[in-house]
């Protein structure tokens, strides 16, 4: 071991006197989160096909999904009902579309951003629903709780029908709304660009003042108050930011294809994060992000079933439960071995920089 | 007043044989074990009903095969899957649902995707203006029969006394000489067995999906959460969540079942007190 590695072991950083969670700022994370960031701007650039130009954006949505996803791993609750921001989201946007009966050019061409912003806010609120709901449960019981929440809404959403596509149905039961952009190639590189957001602010809020007191709310109440921080309260805050980023991709998604539909709130939108977490490593942002990422492009240029995907899923969720059962929603992986020195475990991929939680 | 009352009759038949599956989840429950497969046997005793009924078989007689066929599959799952897992809640509800998921799509290979329906056909019977199917007559009569049974069996009898003793204090049980391991098994498939026959019950009154158990389970957890653990409460809780849910699903769409359970599930669990609900607090 170097000196310099025994030196950052044996003094890690100190944030409000709070030193066993202190983050640390380690470069080769960010290079790990910009080489991300790249990827889907040089796909984007590089591409000429229209198909993997639509592939790419979709792929690009659904990470954007998924890393928003994080922030609750690192809270400690891991909610299969994520999927409940990201339809409330679509639905959203296609209900303030049809209500103001807008269109592609109205607002002086601002529709898509009236749209995302009314999917934000409702995607913040159905998170915080459910934070409100979980914020003194067991993980177990965000996991199951938040799957309920979203089967209901999936309910909800197969009643709400519109004349333009009515039927009975998850697939004719769409809401439509106005498609945006309407370019291949635009829609490829605002994807990339929301999703390079997305993977930015994660990382950047976990890894900051407010992330030490996040990881802090991951573990018992007590434990927090002890250390000054209002735990329930913050994994509400983690459940509405989580929310917010999902409502932004849902909207992103609806416009992309042009409605809103109750698949958006299946068990299959609502285990894509949690697994693409379990394969990239939640303790990570650009794991998730990179498998999030894949996944989906994989998906959708190969036309996956969904029904395979659900299989695909229930592998994961099987294999990674079996695997490391105290530490689930643990890293696979790590971009950075340092952590792992701090930690005391010396196996490699066996650090835990992020999500100190373990299962209760 | 006679619509209530004709809301009231549907919603307690409707509920009874949902008080079965619920007692299978308190039963794992009970024993620490959080059942999300439990939508999946309740799935596959639906099916054996289709199945015996395309035999000419009547779907009442597919209850005990699909019970038996369910506590050896959970005898399996329990042994293979759960038990390695012992003391870690969220990772043995992770793997049980990913089990389930994967349950559901071999059923949609086998059975298909599409909704089926168990054909079966009893008389109408009208007690002064409430107007009662003699086909849920008929199911809530079996689910009541099956519910009494199990809970003779856990009152009666030495092997209901050390499914209690292991679920009350397991560390006790075992220096009283009790395999607790052994108790674990049977209550996990036993609680597989109850759903399966739940499942049986129900399928002549609900249409057969692969994924119909979703359902079941959040109403099989809402029951638990509202009315747990004792057996009473388990009974109170499904007949009130029936006819609660039955409410809104005769004025508006069946959907509001699913929307109405998993309020009371939300509900209930944020307001539990125990231990194994709550995040812990040291």
């Amino acid at each position: 071991m170097s000196t310099a590695a025994v030196t950052r072991s044996a003094a890690p950083p100190r944030v409000d006197g709070v030193a066993a969670y202190a983050p640390g700022r380690p470069p080769s994370l960010w290079w790990a989160v910009g080489g991300w960031i790249a990827v889907p701007f040089l796909t984007a650039a590089l591409a000429r096909d229209r198909f993997i130009l639509t592939t790419l954006a979709a792929a690009a949505v659904q990470g954007l999904f998924a890393v928003g996803w994080v922030l609750l791993a690192v809270t400690g609750q891991p909610s299969l009902g994520h999927a409940l921001p990201y339809g409330a989201g679509a639905y959203a946007a296609a209900f303030v579309a049809r209500r103001a009966g807008l269109h592609g050019g109205d607002l002086g061409g601002w529709v898509p951003v009236v749209l995302t912003a009314a999917a934000a806010i409702a995607g913040g609120c159905f998170g915080g629903l459910q934070g409100r709901l979980t914020r003194r449960l067991a993980p177990a019981f965000v996991a199951v709780v938040t799957l309920a929440t979203v089967e209901a809404a999936r309910s909800l959403a197969t009643m709400w029908t519109v004349p333009v596509l009515r039927g009975s149905g998850d697939t004719d039961t769409a809401i439509p709304l106005p498609t945006f952009p309407n370019d291949d190639r635009a829609a490829a590189w605002l994807a990339a660009a929301a999703f390079a957001s997305g993977v930015l602010v994660v990382a950047a809020l976990v890894r900051s003042r407010t992330g030490v007191a996040l990881r802090a709310a991951a573990g018992g109440e007590r434990d927090a108050e002890a250390l000054g921080f209002d735990a329930p309260r913050l994994r509400l805050f983690a459940f509405i930011a989580a929310g917010t980023i999902a409502g932004i991709a849902g909207a992103l998604a609806a416009q992309l294809s042009g409605h809103a539909s109750p698949l958006m709130l299946s068990w299959q939108a609502s285990l894509f994060a949690p697994a693409a977490a379990l394969i990239g490593g939640a303790a990570t942002v650009a794991g998730p992000a990179a498998a999030a990422y894949a996944g989906a492009g994989a998906a959708q240029f190969f036309e996956i079933p969904a029904a395979v995907q659900l299989l695909v899923f229930a592998g994961v969720l099987v294999a990674a439960g079996l695997r490391d059962p105290q530490h689930l929603f643990g890293p696979a992986f790590s971009w950075n071995p340092r952590p792992a020195e701090r930690t005391g475990d010396p196996r490699p991929g066996r650090s835990r920089p992020i999500v100190p939680w373990e299962d209760a | 007043m006679d619509l209530a009352a004709q809301l009231i009759v549907s919603g307690l038949l409707a509920g009874a044989p949902y008080a079965l599956a619920a007692w299978g989840m308190a039963v794992a429950f009970a024993n620490g074990m959080l059942n999300l497969t439990l939508g999946l046997f309740f799935t596959l005793g639906a099916y054996f009903a289709l199945e015996f009924t395309a035999r000419g078989l009547p779907a009442s007689s597919a209850a005990p095969a699909a019970a038996l066929a369910a506590l050896i599959a959970g005898w399996a799952i329990e042994r293979v899957f759960v038990r390695p897992l012992q003391g870690r809640a969220l990772a043995t509800a992770v793997v049980l649902l990913g089990i389930a998921l994967a349950g559901e799509q071999v059923f949609g290979l086998v059975w298909g995707g599409a909704d089926r329906s168990v054909p079966l056909k009893l008389e109408v019977l009208q007690i002064e203006h409430v107007v009662v199917a003699g086909l849920e007559l008929f199911i809530a009569a079996g689910a009541a029969l099956a519910f009494f049974g199990v809970v003779a069996l856990a009152r009666r009898t030495r092997a209901g006394l050390a499914v209690r003793a292991a679920a009350e204090n397991a560390e006790i049980a075992s220096c009283a000489g009790l395999d607790v391991e052994r108790v674990r098994v049977w209550a996990f498939a036993g609680g597989c067995a109850a759903a399966a026959a739940a499942g049986a019950f129900v399928s002549p009154i609900t249409p057969l999906s692969p994924s119909m158990g979703r359902g079941a389970l959040i109403f099989s957890l809402a029951v638990v959460a509202a009315g747990g653990p004792s057996l009473r409460g388990l009974l109170a809780g499904s007949l009130a969540l029936g006819v609660i849910t039955q409410s809104p699903a005769t004025y508006f769409a069946p959907q509001w079942a699913v929307v109405v359970a998993a309020a009371v599930l939300a509900g209930a669990a944020a307001r539990r007190r125990v231990p194994l609900w709550r995040r812990a607090n040291a």
